[in-house]
């Protein structure tokens, strides 16, 4: 997790987000990784990509589950990354769980 | 189950404007008003938990992040405005954690870290405080990069560096490992001891020999002054203006190098 995290921060940071920013991805990495490391079973490979394009960066956190009726998440947990990341996104279909948000560049920032 | 999401959060919406909207109702006594922002803080305190336990490994008493965040929720408290229509904990969440980043930032290293870390690290803050004054938002790191003159890559360390300024006892044990007291040396007495015996060796070589006599007999030998005045043929006096002088000159010495 902490790589997951400090990766996040550096893309971040090459994507030209504010360092508040940087510090939001940082912890909604932090949040997201630990709602589906708690909910995937033993053993389960989670993957995070990112992806920096126009400005936007996306993380998309995924894995596989054993059943589609898992734990929701913690409601402070999903307060606080709903408040800090956009599109926040989560499915859970056919045995995977998916989690997507995306920061963009604050407008003022010339890149 | 997005949808039983969807719906609790709805109701938990409609109870928090009710009482944001208790809170700014003009005709609310002060002691109502007084009792639902206690209520707002009180529900919103796990929120606060939660938040600082995300700093909880940072080098920092848990408590004390826990308080600067409690007040961080009540400025937000304070400073919502329902109106705007967006939800309190959109306009919280971001006031909670500016103030535990403002602590984190202010708060003093615990760990001794190398100048060139530090000045670096005093020239991005100043870059970092200027521009977020003048751009109303927090920089980025090429701005702060451009601003301090550093390579933005100095700017990622120090920001990682920041983090990692949490220390753990010396005796302390995790996973079977020994504790790091244990793997390090001791300072070797007999090594310290043929340096400082250099050291004074060279020193005295600098005094007179008159000088150097007395020094001996009265610091080697442990003669009394007046022991030292019966044995050299001086008076008690001259023995210790010699010593005086002696001393002040071996000071200015050891001063040298």
């Amino acid at each position: 997790m902490a790589i997951a995290r400090t990766v996040a921060a550096a893309m971040a940071a090459r994507a030209d987000l504010t360092l508040d920013q940087i510090e939001d991805v940082r912890l909604a990495m932090d949040e997201g990784l630990a709602y589906i490391i708690e909910v995937v079973p033993d053993g389960a490979i989670v993957t995070c990509e990112m992806c920096v394009a126009d400005g936007i960066v996306s993380a998309t956190l995924a894995s596989t589950v054993a059943s589609s009726t898992i734990a929701e998440p913690n409601p402070f947990a999903w307060t606080v990354l709903t408040a800090l990341v956009g599109d926040v996104d989560l499915r859970v279909d056919d045995g995977s769980i998916r989690l997507q948000w995306n920061v963009a560049r604050d407008a003022s920032v010339q890149a | 189950m997005s949808q039983t999401r969807q719906s609790a959060d709805d109701q938990r919406l409609a109870a928090e404007r009710e009482l944001f909207e208790r809170l700014h109702d003009a005709d609310a006594s002060d002691a109502e008003r007084s009792a639902v922002r206690d209520e707002l803080i009180e529900t919103h305190m796990p929120l606060v938990h939660h938040l600082a336990r995300r700093y909880a490994d940072r080098g920092e008493p848990i408590e004390d992040v826990t308080q600067v965040a409690t007040i961080g929720l009540i400025q937000a408290i304070d400073k919502f405005d329902p109106e705007r229509g967006s939800a309190f904990s959109t306009y919280a969440v971001p006031t909670i954690l500016g103030a535990i980043r403002r602590h984190f930032r202010d708060a003093t290293w615990s760990v001794k870290v190398p100048r060139r870390v530090q000045e670096l690290r005093g020239k991005i803050d100043a870059a970092h405080d200027a521009l977020a004054q003048e751009l109303g938002r927090s920089p980025t790191v090429a701005e702060i990069a451009a601003r301090a003159d550093v390579d933005p890559a100095d700017v990622l360390d120090s920001l990682e560096l920041s983090r990692a300024r949490s220390t753990a006892p010396i005796d302390a044990t995790s996973d079977g490992e020994a504790p790091l007291a244990d793997t390090l040396g001791d300072l070797d007495a007999s090594l310290t001891d043929i340096e400082n015996a250099e050291t004074i060796k060279r020193l005295l070589a600098t005094l007179s020999e008159n000088e150097r006599t007395v020094v001996t007999l009265r610091f080697f030998d442990g003669l009394t002054q007046t022991q030292i005045a019966e044995r050299v043929g001086v008076s008690q006096m001259q023995v210790s203006r010699i010593l005086t002088r002696s001393l002040e000159k071996l000071r200015a010495g050891l001063a040298a190098g």
